[in-house]
């Protein structure tokens, strides 16, 4: 410390320096020092006021000078003050305390006091030093740290408290985190380094934890994915959007790859600083498998489906060209056997006439009657036979040829459709068949019969044929009967008509067959060519119908024709 | 100009046929000289004058009864040549043959054959067409063959 004043000069006061100087170095001191530090005489008038009071008071020591100091202290105070004063002119030094002092302004201002009594060098009393120091800042920076304290103190508790919560969330988290098997949940760096390791994560990947902290997670990818820069695009991404879901390949310590379902989420302080990113992967290989698996079979299948149908169209192809083939093949070689035909037919009538010629030759009286009666004998014998034989053969021939003209035609001949009477069509047919139903003693019923969408022609000839084979194959050991009627509607936008007998019946083996050309049932019944249920069947075909038969040996049969509606009566029906 | 007699020409490839047609037009009276050309080709020499028939020298109207069904040239073949030569389009055609198909007497008809007769295969029916065939043959009008030269 120095004597002078100028380095410990209290801040400049901005108003005149109204005091005397001094040259007492300790009075400078006093004047000078930052603290205000007074005197008063014995009867606590003032008689010293320091700068430093000036300034806190705001009296000047000219103003103050000679004034009872009590004026200072606040009136519910002042005798406390006293008795306080009386004790230090008793000789007690009072030690600082804090009180409140008047300032000139008349506000208060708190201050730290300090007195002490004043003696001459024998002890007689002089008056009383006191020394206030300004507590405005320091009570306020005691409340502040009041203040600061109790702050500090609740969020103390807070803390304490939240990280309790914490440590259970945490643990919480962590406990989820172990048990989690089949989820590899594991916390990145920023930079994508591996922060945490999960049991799920090491069971999903193969990696223990000590293996892999630290590294970085492209590790878990396939080397195209990372070649790519896939790994820190996904990243990029979570960190953009904070969050990424993916599905691809990833791989497996063993090299071994799995199909994983990937959740990347951005994980953020309260600043928004990215702090890592939080890793959720799922195994769903199995899953993968099995979808490529179905759209594997579904592609295989969708192929092998249209395959299957390229081939069964082209052998329906194949087979409508034979079938056309087939029938004109028939109608040729038909027509063909027709003019062989006419050669048997026209030169047995030759045979015939020459025989004629023959026998008027030996009824010439000029022939030995020997010769003539064994001429005679051989013309009525063996050349009559022949010739008869012949002829029959050839009826029976041209009946066949006819009857696969017929059916050759059954195929090619063109439908004129329309809506045929069915009923109708029956009642001509029956009428067509009367002679020989009076022949062979028969009943016929024809129960209602709804019309039919067809060729009238090709209907006739269906039911000509099942009802000329109803008659045909009667039962002579009883009466014949002889049905046609139809099953009830089944709302299938056509109709089922049925013509049963109670005739001769079919073994299972011959039902089988008798739709196909030239199979017959009972070959020694009837003079068939076994061509009429061929044409029925072709002709329903070409109906786009059904025929079947119901039969049991001596009991009689049943045949079904199936066909369709009329549009006009289909529309309506297929509506409800 | 005398009325030359009609010269028939039957196509046939059937022998039999061929000489039942003959027998029965001459049992129905037809006197007229038929001349029998085994198929399609021979008819179209004949009618030309070509081949084997080089020599011949056309003399009077001539009739054609033509089978269709024949090896070489068939006689849908021969009615369609002859129809589409100005020389020979006047020349009637008689088509006498087994086939009842209606497409193949429509196609006949289209390429100018005067009728079309059946070959009925029932020998009483046969023996009553060639006979009507006959008398026709008998009373019809036939230009020429030698005139339009």
């Amino acid at each position: 410390m120095t004597t002078t004043n100028g380095p410990v000069a209290p801040a400049p006061l901005g108003r005149p320096d109204d005091r005397p100087p001094t040259s007492d170095p300790l009075a400078a001191v006093l004047e000078s020092a930052s603290i205000a530090v007074i005197a008063t005489d014995p009867d606590w008038l003032v008689r010293s006021w320091n700068r430093a009071a000036e300034e806190l008071f705001g009296y000047s020591a000219g103003e103050m000078i000679g004034r009872p100091v009590l004026e200072l202290v606040p009136r519910d105070r002042r005798d406390e003050t006293r008795a306080l004063l009386e004790r230090v002119r008793a000789g007690e030094r009072v030690p600082p305390f804090v009180a409140d002092r008047l300032r000139r302004d008349g506000a208060t201002v708190q201050v730290a006091v300090s007195a002490w009594p004043v003696r001459d060098p024998v002890g007689g009393f002089l008056g009383t030093g006191i020394a206030y120091t300004d507590r405005t800042d320091q009570a306020r920076a005691e409340e502040e740290a009041r203040r600061l304290r109790a702050d500090l103190e609740r969020r103390l508790a807070d803390l304490t408290r939240t990280t309790e919560e914490l440590r259970v969330s945490e643990e919480r988290v962590r406990l989820v985190m172990e048990s989690v098997q089949d989820y590899a949940i594991l916390m990145l760096h920023p930079d994508g380094r591996v922060a945490s390791w999960s049991p799920g994560a090491e069971r999903l990947k193969g990696y223990r934890a000590d293996e892999v902290v630290g590294r970085h997670f492209s590790l878990f990818y396939p080397p195209e994915a990372v070649a790519r820069g896939w790994p820190e695009k996904e990243l990029a991404a979570a960190a953009a959007t904070g969050r990424l879901e993916d599905e691809g390949w990833r791989v497996r310590k063993d090299g071994s790859r799995f199909w994983a379902n990937v959740i990347i989420t951005a994980i953020r302080d309260g600043a928004g600083r990215l702090v890592g990113f939080g890793k959720v992967s799922r195994d769903l290989t199995a899953r993968k498998h099995a979808e490529d698996e179905v759209r594997r079979l579904n592609a295989e299948l969708d192929g092998r489906v249209r395959e299957r149908t390229a081939e069964l169209e082209a052998v329906n192809r194949d087979l409508a060209q034979r079938n056309a083939e087939n029938e004109m093949f028939v109608y040729s070689v038909s027509h063909d056997l027709r003019s062989p035909l006419v050669n048997l037919q026209g030169f047995s009538r030759e045979l015939e006439k020459a025989s004629r010629g023959l026998a008027e030759l030996l009824g010439d009286g000029t022939v030995p009657e020997a010769v003539k009666r064994r001429g005679q004998e051989v013309l009525d014998g063996k050349v009559a036979k022949s010739v008869g034989f012949i002829r029959a053969a050839v009826t029976r021939l041209s009946n066949i040829i006819d009857a696969l003209l017929r059916l050759s035609r059954a195929g090619r001949v063109d439908y004129r459709w329309e809506t045929v009477d069915v009923a109708q069509v029956v009642t001509q047919v029956v009428q067509a068949a009367q002679q020989t139903i009076t022949e062979r003693g028969a009943t016929v019923r024809v129960g209602p019969l709804a019309p039919a969408w067809g060729d009238r022609t090709a209907v006739e000839q269906v039911f000509a044929n099942l009802v000329g084979n109803a008659l045909t194959y009667l039962d002579p050991a009883r009466p014949g009967v002889i049905e046609i009627g139809q099953l009830p509607d089944e709302g299938t936008g056509g109709s089922t008509y049925f013509v049963r007998d109670n005739g001769l019946g079919m073994a299972e083996g011959h039902r089988q067959k008798i739709f196909q050309a030239f199979q017959r049932a009972h070959p020694g019944v009837g003079s068939g060519e076994g061509l009429g249920l061929a044409i029925v069947a072709r002709v329903v075909e070409r109906h786009r119908g059904r025929v079947w038969v119901e039969s049991r040996p001596g009991e009689g049969s049943t045949f079904f024709v199936a066909l369709t509606a009329p549009p006009a009566a289909r529309g309506p029906r297929g509506e409800k | 100009m005398t009325d030359r007699e009609l010269t028939i020409l039957l196509a046939e490839d059937d022998e039999g046929h061929a000489y039942l047609v003959q027998e029965n037009l001459r049992d129905a009276g037809l006197a007229n000289q038929v001349f029998h050309a085994r198929d399609g080709q021979e008819a179209l020499d004949f009618i030309h004058c070509q081949g084997a028939h080089t020599g011949r020298v056309p003399n009077g109207p001539l009739l054609l009864l033509l089978d269709i069904n024949m090896p070489r040239v068939d006689g849908v073949e021969v009615l369609r040549r002859l129809k589409a030569d100005p020389k020979t389009d006047e020349i009637p055609v008689i088509v006498l043959t087994t086939t009842d198909d209606p497409r193949e007497v429509k196609r006949c008809y289209e390429l100018g054959c005067s009728s079309y007769v059946t070959k009925p295969v029932d020998y009483d029916k046969f023996v009553e067409a060639i006979r009507r065939l006959g008398l026709f043959l008998s009373i019809v009008k036939v230009p020429s063959e030698d005139e339009r030269k």
